[in-house]
């Protein structure tokens, strides 16, 4: 199952939204979201994202599948630079291509270019055979462009948190499936009244016909659920964001949709991104971990290594949180302090040094510690651990 | 697993779950005695509209079988141009030959009364259709949009609602003709701008921002996709309901039009009564004397406005559930 096949790479996504209104002048303050995250996905496997509310794993899965605009950062999809897609605005695609690309190999000699590594390596060889020519090396990245999002959308889905408002309960189940198919005109109405009756059954909605026209408020918490992970997985996709879905999920049938959700993971050779804020879930659920705190991913590696062996003061106190079922136990004062600061304009030294155990000056000192690998895959944003400060 | 398609077709799947629906509906709306009350009385109107022609033809059997060339060349069952000639005065009180009486020119009131029903019947149904059309659509984009074309539209419904709609009315009609159907139009377009909107936007942004809007749009769902196939039905409901509070007003305005004698239409309830002011059986005494030329066509304008009204207002607790006691 270890394949280096990767569906999805992050680079240094940022995500900031204005924190002030002004009609005049620029904005000054912003939240900081999403800061500067790094991550990749292989085929048919998934990442966890975990976090507290409000530390930008929801809004990352946004960008993903375009509901917001990164503000700055790479995301590549299967070896295709899918970010001048995402921005709505033709000339921000444009500005993007020619920040990213344009503007470094312009100042590369051949033999420079031709030493670059991954996706940039892909692209740097086309700017080579354009001649170097910019405007159209820009032209090409866009052309197509209304085509390729609509690819795009294709290949990316969201399954959304809460299965009671993410369907419209206007529509009847085989409307509220059959949407994609529908804006993506995929087949006549027989086809699909078969793609559909198909997927409710595979999502475990059994008989199909006499789910396929009720209306959502018909349904139970998990049935919606499934529903909404059929919608999702209609149109095939690569990859899909999920976004808590099973934390609105009665407890005794949590286990039942992520069980699902596995199987077809592995059905459809498409990966997840887990969003969740369950520690539990997440070692359900995932290959590997990225635990976020304000905007930034302060630990990542393997779930199993990462849980059993948390190298961040974050990471532990989020283990520790985790209830244990022994009513004798009493449970320790948690070693971190205070609560989560405002992301807003965040002053640059680590972003956790208010609350950290470990802190020294040397954190204060310096900006947001680098993500780096103390032990094999196993990547940690802290001087302390890494050794570099004391 | 090919052979788990569905036996129907589509469409009867769908008429199959509105009716289901609308039964759903029914049960709660019988509850509500004063919605059906307005119902009833809109059935019985409808019905009383549509008994039109069948009135001078029984009349005539009744009452001048035997002088055909008298009803051929007076026609006095006719709303516009009837007369008379066997009754000595008019306006005449309420007889056998004329059960409503006739009014000063001898035209019998009844049969006016049953000519202008079903004109105030389209009249108010297509101004609250177009009221409603143009309020759900641009309600439902301007939440949608948001920015500039929200504000335009919010602003332009500021001052609509603050015109007196009335006023205009009347300084329009010395423009041009008011028929029924300019009249209706009018209305339609001005309601249409103004409050409604208003309302619709509101509920459009209770919409705008569930989830499903989202999953939508990460789909690739146009615009007009998401406006027209998620906004628009869930707030459709409530658009129907400010449908009937606009019968209301469009009668109610048509009345007064009529009555103030700028409309340019040939019978119509506010007519009749415009007719009983301008000849002078309004004044003083004369308003208990000469009662049936106004009491009738007024008892009717009240009756169906407030019936639609009601039958809105039955409507709205199926419609807003959090109205429903329960």
């Amino acid at each position: 199952m270890q394949t280096n096949d990767v569906v999805l790479r992050i680079e240094n996504l940022r995500k900031l939204f204005p924190a002030e209104r002004k009609i005049f002048g620029k904005v000054k303050l912003f939240v900081h979201a999403v800061d500067d995250i790094t991550f990749e996905i292989r085929r048919k496997e998934s990442l966890a994202l975990v976090g507290e509310s409000g530390c930008g794993k929801t809004t990352t899965g946004r960008v993903l599948v375009g509901l917001e605009e990164p503000t700055s950062g790479r995301i590549v999809v299967e070896q295709e630079d899918v970010t001048p897609l995402l921005y709505e605005d033709e000339s921000a695609a444009k500005r993007y291509v020619r920040e990213t690309y344009v503007k470094r190999f312009s100042s590369m000699s051949d033999q420079q270019l031709k030493s670059l590594t991954g996706i940039d390596a892909v692209y740097a060889q086309r700017f080579l055979d354009l001649g170097k020519n910019e405007a159209k090396f820009v032209d090409e990245m866009l052309q197509n462009r209304r085509e390729r999002v609509w690819q795009m959308r294709r290949r990316i889905q969201m399954i959304f948190q809460d299965p009671y408002e993410s369907l419209n309960p206007r529509m009847t189940i085989f409307d509220i499936v059959a949407e994609p198919l529908n804006i993506h005109g995929v087949g006549n109405l027989k086809e699909r009244e078969e793609l559909v009756a198909k997927m409710l059954f595979d999502v475990g909605l059994t008989p199909p016909e006499t789910f396929m026209f009720r209306f959502p408020h018909e349904l139970s918490g998990g049935q919606r659920q499934r529903v909404a992970i059929a919608r999702a997985l209609i149109l095939n996709p690569s990859f899909v964001v999920a976004d808590e879905p099973t934390s609105m999920l009665d407890v005794s049938i949590r286990t039942g949709v992520m069980k699902l959700m596995m199987r077809l993971a592995e059905e459809h050779q498409m990966s997840y991104l887990y969003i969740t804020h369950d520690l539990a879930v997440a070692r359900y659920m995932s290959n590997d971990i990225a635990v976020m705190y304000l905007g930034k991913i302060v630990e990542r590696g393997p779930t199993e290594e990462v849980l059993k062996n948390p190298l961040h003061p974050y990471t532990q106190a989020l283990l520790a949180a985790v209830p244990i079922p022994d009513p004798e136990m009493k449970r320790g004062e948690p070693n971190i302090k205070g609560s989560v600061p405002r992301p807003i304009n965040p002053p640059p030294r680590c972003r956790f040094f208010d609350r950290c155990p470990y802190a020294v000056k040397f954190c204060e000192d310096n900006d947001h510690p680098p993500l780096k690998e103390v032990a094999p895959k196993h990547f940690v944003a802290c001087y302390v651990v890494a050794g570099e400060a004391s | 697993m090919t052979e788990m398609v569905v036996a129907e077709p589509l469409w009867k799947i769908r008429l199959k779950l509105w009716v289901r629906s609308f039964k759903t509906g029914w049960e709660l709306f019988k509850e509500k005695k004063l919605a059906l009350f307005g119902l009833g009385v809109i059935i019985f109107f409808a019905i009383f509209g549509l008994l039109y022609p069948l009135y001078p033809m029984i009349m005539r059997n009744l009452f001048w079988k035997d002088d055909p060339f008298g009803y051929q060349t007076f026609m006095p069952y006719d709303p516009i141009i009837g007369f008379d000639p066997d009754i000595v005065s008019h306006p005449s009180p309420p007889s056998l030959r004329h059960p409503l009486g006739t009014d000063p020119l001898g035209r019998d009131i009844l049969s006016m009364i049953m000519y202008s029903t079903p004109r105030e019947f389209v009249l108010g149904i297509t101004a609250a259709l177009i009221t409603v059309i143009i309020g759900t659509i641009i309600g439902a984009s301007a939440a949608y949009y948001g920015g500039v074309i929200d504000t335009f539209f919010m602003r332009l419904a500021d001052i609509v609602m603050l015109f007196p709609s009335l006023a205009l009315l009347m300084v329009l009609s010395a423009f041009m003709e008011l028929t029924l159907f300019r009249l209706a139009l009018i209305m339609g377009i001005l309601a249409g701008f103004g409050s409604i909107t208003l309302v619709l936007k509101a509920q459009a942004l209770t919409v705008k921002v569930r989830p499903f809007i989202d999953a939508a749009k990460s789909t690739g769902a146009s615009d007009a996709y998401i406006i027209f196939r998620h906004i628009i039905p869930n707030i459709l409901p409530l658009s129907f309901l400010y449908m009937m509070f606009n019968v209301t007003g469009a009668i109610f305005t048509e009345a007064v039009l009529s009555f103030l004698g700028l409309a340019n239409i040939r019978m119509s309830w506010g007519v009749i009564i415009q007719m009983a002011e301008s000849s002078g059986y309004l004044m003083g005494a004369s308003i208990g004397t000469y009662w049936w030329l106004w009491l009738p066509a007024g008892v009717c304008i009240t009756l169906l406005c407030s019936s639609f009204y009601f039958l809105g207002r039955g409507l709205e607790e199926i419609v807003n559930p959090r109205l429903r006691k329960r």
